[in-house]
């Protein structure tokens, strides 16, 4: 009987809300989490536009009846409610695809929006209202976790200073104010900005779980021609990726690797476009595609093994030949924002794929393609194991050629059982012919490796020579000449101009390992991009595609090495030399220090400022609030006025306010010119 | 630019019932976060970070808003009675919830915009106070916690809350008196107060008069009395005012007996200074005696508001005002 | 209240309480006399007794009590005045606050308007003597002062004191007399005491001179020295009544004939307890300074010659205590030195055209000086 009688008193409304202010803001902070939804693309323009107005008829009902509350209401939203529920049940139940992007947040908008509105027509207390509030809290938490730019901040800040009116108004209302002391609202919203702003920087970046659904989703679901094969060769412009022709520039998104062949002899011309989005567990070169057969031009990828996969999502994808998989798993999605090539991004070796078709189709070294054309919009989520093993156990392989290397079974990394895979290939036997072919003899360039790389004791070593020398003797720059029709562009790179940009540089050392007798390969993708710290997304753009090394190791693998990174910019300016030291400097200062020191000066500012304006007296606040007054309606006070006769000049455009300005000003005088302290405590007589 | 006002502020600021909410909150955060973190969404995570800061700021604001209160009394009356409500003004620098707790008083907001705010307290007990305790709350800015904290707020003037008029004194019979000069002898009435009387009769005799209570019986006109039958007096020519009756109040320590017997010795004053008898009141202050006139029900409820039971009083230590002369005694107390 | 919060009164009424101030001169023999020279209120009783009689209240005048007492008083002399002069409350006001401030008042106006009538209703009021001088060209400086007689009974001088040494003096139609009378008045005025005969003798406490003047412009008039001007607290004027209070007038509903119903509103004791509790007003540092800019304003103001002198700006504060007084505050305004500001200054600057530019002065300054803000 006693938890009844506590139920019921929790369930009392308390008394009717009259304050309008409360109820406007919190309408209008849930009409922005509509709003927010319907701009991800969880509620349809419909749904949208239905449920804000009934939002605010609700709101208007509750308004008016909240004196006496209307008896058939309750059990009518009750039932709303229920159906609500069972219609969400029954939504993601029957929803298509597992792993479908929004295939839960959508339903759940839908869901929360209704029990708004449904909940707006009972609504007439200062608790219920507040329910609506935190309600739109979770509409736009439904909202934010479907939005990838900082588009959304818009949403985030008119819900927030709604969310902040609301909750003063909500003081206000219960300390009986007559209104909302703004500046309070404002200063605690800078105070609750400055804490938020120091959350952000401090918790850690969030990250995709694999106990929770991955995001994939098909848009622009365009054509492929060649199942299997790569979508555009140039020959139609509307396909998502082709590749450069001599005689036109490259689109965005149709960087040279990226379809078909890498032909060395062209430029590239690559913009600021986003590309893509990558929402990932750490940075890695994300991988398009790896190319193993070079001509002297161009490099190719004939794909000899591309074999298809129907299994549906996720994909399970066989390791490539040679390689041992093993490494640590990391997650990746990515989120195309242009029509890309059908090829899937991902880092190191793809173990799984979350991608809503079909089939897919994995070639022998590892690219994968799917059989249609990626629209922008595109979503999905890759599963990739990052083998990057330490220089000091890459110092373990010898130097030398290694053909018919075979790895002694003590050097092999073992791998966790979990790991591996069906389709695993042995290493042994193995003949790396495909990485280790070269169109023609290079003598100058394999006796400049083999002088480079005297005296190096392992292939590590020889790598890294490889990589210095490159470093030392050539130069970056995307604005080279374009190749001569029969040239070979690794003897140009390395004894003409030595000016090239990553393929070049790539090709040389990759044909300059290959001379040696160590297979190598060049990989094309994109290098991370930048980290955008509120959406936690990498933000690839079209300027961020790239091309590097992948060389062998018995027993670890396919190794990336990067020889651009260590190749100085051609021609280095001062000016250029000096602003790249500047923003190194400032990358090197840590965020979360400094930003946690800027906060709280800032915060110290804040309060410093906020004391030095207050007033000092009470009569000098109220002299201020009477100037403030008269000055909104039109009648700023003349400084040889005392503030008793502008009191009774007001008094006259606010006969309203007469009493109450007299007595004000009276009070305030008294206050500020009568030195007579009460005394504080008397007992004797 | 002085001030008038004698502002205050909270000390030992504490929250109210704070383990609901921040249980609460604690969980919401929690919840919100894990979520955030392991869907992988950076915005969710971002308006996490903003529920936190604004919960925080809603959490602590109140201590905070109470921090900065500065409270004054603007205006306060100078008199009370137990059991009658009485209004005070009261200036805060910042909107907050004042209940009075001694003198107790139903529970009011002021400051903000309301410059001053009444506050209505209902004294139950007499009392002097030099100063109210109050109980001064906000949930300041969200309203999302209470946090309070206990002031003394001086008031302007000193507030002489008297007692209620209670049931007058049975008159007692069997007083002897003496002939002697101003004698107070104690004797105990029903409200158990040591009540005394003082007489003095001078001037030239000028006949006789019936007896009243108080005459002195070295007075009685015996002839007279036996002509008319009825106890007679001898009459003095001189119109001095009726002499003083002095009444001593002792009350005891206890508090509830204590306002019962102030009660009582209110309604014994009342009454004889309706019937034209000139009162002197004798009342304990500190422990120390005080005696002075008073003229009306007003002055004695003052005196009894400050009364207390007999102390430990050494006259030559005590450097308080002891016995009033009676002269001076009806200007004391401040002039409202 | 405690006494101890308010501090003790300033004003040179007090210093010179008790004690009778130096003679001018530093003849010893005349120092004797001049210890004695308070014999002399014993020739006058009324005024003595009243003193003595009511020591005791004029202790208990400082503080809020004796300011409340002033308030009270104020109220009762401006009620009492407002039945003999009508529709002139500015003049009224000026008078009650001439009377709370301790300072003597100058009435400015053509004849007939109730110049003599105020003088005389605000003497009854106070309770005090009313002597009356007449102004004219030949009077003497000894007319005012007092003259010493031979005394033929006994053989010795004996001071026969003259109409300055009643409680208010009203010196009518001033600027008819010459300067060498005006300045007779000087030292009665500022210093409290006449000194004839090689003697000082102190004048009684409170004193009070009320001056009327027609304007200078009327032919037969000698224009008031600098000095003298200052030495009034403030000047009014009383302006034409309006027609239905002329009507009255005429009807003998108020003026002389309501005179002579009025009785004292207080003994002279009171109205000195209720000037030393003016007296004691604290004010404000702020409204200081403001008056102090008042006065350094009008000393660079266009078309003046002569600015206000540091007195005035001394008895623009008194005067403010006093407005303070009558308008129930027991402290000082800005408002309260505004509203005496042109009664306090105006007469004492010499403007190029008169006393309308003087006046006119006197509000531009007040329009034109920032007042303090709380």
């Amino acid at each position: 009987m006693r938890l009844f009688d506590a139920v019921r008193r929790a369930n009392q409304p308390g008394p009717p809300e009259g304050s309008a202010a409360l109820r406007l803001a919190a309408t209008g902070a849930v009409l922005v989490g509509i709003g927010a939804c319907l701009a991800e693309g969880e509620l349809s323009t419909i749904d949208a536009l239905a449920s804000g107005v009934l939002l605010c008829t609700g709101m208007l009902f509750s308004h008016l009846t909240r004196e006496r509350p209307v008896r058939w209401v309750k059990p009518v939203l009750a039932a709303v409610m229920i159906a609500a529920f069972v219609w969400f049940f029954h939504a993601v139940s029957s929803a298509t695809t597992t792993g479908q992007a929004g295939a839960l947040e959508a339903p759940l908008a839908v869901l929360f929006v209704w029990i708004q509105v449904a909940h707006s027509f009972d609504v007439p207390a200062r608790r219920d209202i507040a329910f609506s509030l935190a309600g739109s809290a979770a509409l736009m938490a439904v909202a934010a976790s479907e939005a990838l730019t900082l588009r959304f901040g818009l949403f985030v800040v008119a819900w927030a200073l709604l969310a902040l009116t609301g909750l003063g108004a909500s003081w206000a209302s219960m300390s009986h104010a007559r209104r909302p002391a703004m500046r309070q609202v404002a200063l605690a919203g800078a105070g609750a900005l400055s804490i938020t702003a120091l959350a952000v920087l401090v918790l850690p970046a969030p990250k995709p779980s694999s106990r929770l659904v991955f995001p994939s989703s098909l848009a622009g679901d365009l054509p492929v021609s060649d199942p299997g094969g790569l979508a555009g060769n140039g020959t139609h412009a509307t396909e998502p990726a082709r590749a450069a022709t001599p005689s036109g520039a490259t689109r965005v998104g149709g960087f040279l690797g990226l379809a078909g062949p890498l032909d060395t002899a062209l430029r590239p011309s690559l913009g600021n476009e986003v590309v893509m989005r990558v929402r990932a567990q750490r940075p890695t070169y994300w991988i398009g595609e790896v190319y193993d057969h070079w001509n002297g031009q161009s490099w190719s990828d004939p794909h000899p093994g591309t074999r298809e996969l129907t299994s549906g999502s996720p994909f399970q994808i066989p390791l490539p030949t040679g390689d041992t998989g093993g490494g640590s798993s990391d997650l990746q999605t990515f989120y195309l924002t242009v029509n890309g090539p059908n090829l899937v991004f991902h880092a190191s070796d793809a173990l799984e794929v979350w991608f809503p078709e079909r089939d897919l189709y994995v070639t022998s070294n590892g690219s994968i393609r799917t059989g249609v054309g990626m629209g922008a919009g595109t979503v999905y989520t890759v599963l990739s194991s990052v083998n990057q093993a330490t220089p000091a156990e890459l110092e373990t392989v010898p130097a030398g050629p290694s053909a018919y290397y075979a790895s002694p079974p003590g050097q092999r990394k073992a791998l966790p059982e979990s790991t591996k895979h069906p389709f695993t290939f042995t290493v042994e036997g193995f003949a790396f012919s495909q990485d280790l072919q070269l169109p023609r003899a290079y003598h100058r360039a394999s006796a400049l490796a083999r002088r480079v790389t005297h005296g190096a004791t392992s292939r590590y070593a020889e790598v890294e020579d490889l990589i210095g020398w490159i470093g030392a003797h050539t130069h970056y720059s995307l604005d080279i000449p374009p190749l001569k029709p029969g040239q070979d562009s690794v003897n140009e790179f390395l004894f003409g101009n030595r000016t090239g940009f990553c393929e070049q540089i790539a090709t040389s050392l990759a044909v300059m390992l290959r001379s040696l007798g160590i297979p190598a390969r060049v990989a094309a993708g994109y290098v991370p991009g930048s980290y955008d710290p509120i959406t936690d997304l990498w933000q690839v753009e079209a300027k961020d595609a790239h091309a590097w090394v992948q060389v062998w190791f018995p027993g670890f693998g396919w190794q990336s090495f990067d020889p651009t990174a260590v190749v100085p910019l051609a021609n280095p300016s001062p000016g250029s030399v000096l602003l790249h030291q500047a923003i190194d400097g400032l990358k090197r200062i840590p965020p979360v220090p400094t930003g946690s020191v800027l906060g709280v000066l800032g915060v110290a500012a804040l309060l410093y400022e906020w004391r030095r304006r207050r007033p000092r007296t009470w009569a000098e606040r109220v002299a201020r609030d009477i100037e403030r007054l008269g000055r909104r309606s039109g009648r700023p006070r003349r400084p040889a006025e005392t503030l008793s006769e502008y009191a009774t000049e007001l008094s006259a455009i606010l006969p309203e306010e007469r009493d109450s300005l007299l007595e004000r000003a009276r009070r305030a005088e008294q206050s500020a010119y009568s030195p007579v302290k009460s005394p504080s405590r008397s007992t004797t007589t | 630019m002085s001030e008038t006002l004698d502002w205050v502020r909270c000390r030992r600021i504490r929250p109210v019932r704070p383990g609901g909410t921040l249980v609460t909150t604690v969980a919401v955060l929690l919840g919100w976060e894990a979520v955030a973190h392991n869907s992988g969404s950076g915005w969710v995570q971002a308006l996490g970070a903003g529920l936190a800061g604004v919960l925080l700021v809603g959490l602590g604001g109140g201590w905070f808003a109470l921090r900065g209160a500065r409270l004054a009394c603007s205006s306060s009356p100078a008199d009370g009675v137990a059991g009658l409500e009485l209004r005070i003004e009261v200036a805060a620098s910042t909107r907050v919830r004042v209940r009075p707790l001694e003198p107790p008083g139903p529970e009011a907001f002021a400051g903000g915009e309301d410059h001053p705010s009444t506050l209505v307290l209902l004294p139950t007990h007499r009392g002097a106070y030099g100063s109210i305790a109050l109980e001064i709350g906000s949930a300041a800015p969200f309203g999302l916690m209470w946090w309070s904290a206990r002031v003394d707020l001086p008031l302007g003037a000193e507030l002489l809350v008297s007692p209620r008029t209670g049931r007058e004194a049975a008159w007692p019979t069997h007083l002897a008196y003496t002939g002697e000069q101003p004698e107070v002898r104690a004797i105990t009435d029903i409200t158990e107060s040591r009540v005394g009387y003082h007489r003095h009769i001078g001037g030239d005799p000028a006949g006789a008069r019936s007896y009243e209570h108080g005459d002195e019986r070295r007075h009685v006109h015996w002839p007279a009395t036996a002509h008319v039958g009825d106890l007679m007096v001898r009459h003095h020519e001189i119109s001095v005012p009726s002499p003083p009756v002095t009444l001593w109040a002792d009350l005891p320590e206890d508090g509830e007996e204590s306002e019962r017997m102030a009660e009582g010795v209110l309604a014994t004053v009342s009454s004889l200074v309706s019937r034209g008898r000139r009162v002197m009141l004798g009342t304990f202050e500190n422990g120390a005696p005080v005696l002075a006139m008073v003229a009306d029900r007003r002055q004695a409820g003052r005196r009894l508001a400050r009364a207390g039971p007999k102390g430990p009083w050494h006259p030559h230590e005590h450097t308080g005002p002891g016995i009033v002369p009676p002269s001076d005694a009806d200007q004391a107390g401040p002039a409202r | 209240m405690e006494p101890t919060t308010w501090p003790a009164g300033t004003s040179p009424a007090h210093s010179t309480e008790g004690s009778p101030p130096a003679p001018a001169s530093g003849d010893p023999a005349a120092s004797d006399l001049a210890r004695a020279a308070p014999a002399s209120d014993a020739l006058r009783p009324g005024v003595g007794q009243a003193g003595v009689g009511q020591a005791g209240v004029g202790q208990a005048g400082v503080g809020q009590a004796g300011v409340e007492m002033a308030m009270t008083l104020g109220e009762a002399l401006g009620r009492n005045l407002s039945r003999v002069v009508l529709g002139s409350p500015g003049a009224l006001a000026a008078a009650v606050i001439a009377c709370l401030a301790g300072g003597h008042l100058l009435i400015e106006d053509v004849p007939g308007v109730g110049k003599t009538m105020l003088a005389r209703s605000l003497a009854i009021s106070l309770g005090g003597n009313l002597a009356r001088i007449q102004g004219h060209p030949d009077l003497l400086p000894s007319d005012v002062t007092g003259v010493s007689v031979f005394s033929p009974a006994d053989g010795t001088w004996q001071f026969r004191p003259g109409p300055v040494f009643a409680d208010v003096v009203l010196f009518d139609e001033l600027n008819r007399t010459p300067p060498r009378t005006q300045a007779a008045l000087l030292e009665a005025m500022e210093e409290g005491q006449v000194s004839a005969d090689g003697l000082t003798r102190p004048l009684p406490r409170p004193h009070l001179v009320l001056a009327t003047q027609n304007p200078v412009t009327e032919l037969g008039t000698f224009p008031l020295v600098e000095s003298q001007r200052d030495r009034f607290a403030l000047a009014t004027s009383i302006g034409y009544p309006a027609p239905e209070d002329e009507a009255r007038l005429a009807l003998r509903q108020a003026g002389s004939n309501a005179i002579d119903s009025l009785g004292p509103v207080c003994s002279p004791a009171a109205w000195l307890d209720a000037q030393r509790a003016t007296e004691a007003i604290p004010v404000a540092p702020a409204i200081a300074s403001y008056a102090v800019e008042l006065s350094r304003a009008s000393r660079t103001a266009p078309g003046i010659r002569l600015g206000a002198s540091p007195r005035a700006t001394i008895w623009l504060l008194r005067a403010a205590r006093a407005h303070a007084v009558i308008s129930h505050r027991s402290h000082v305004v800005p408002g309260d030195v505004k509203a005496v500001a042109v009664a306090c200054l105006a007469h004492r600057l010499v403007a190029e055209e008169g006393i309308e530019q003087a006046i006119e002065t006197v509000r531009r300054i007040l329009d034109g000086t920032p007042s303090p803000r709380p």
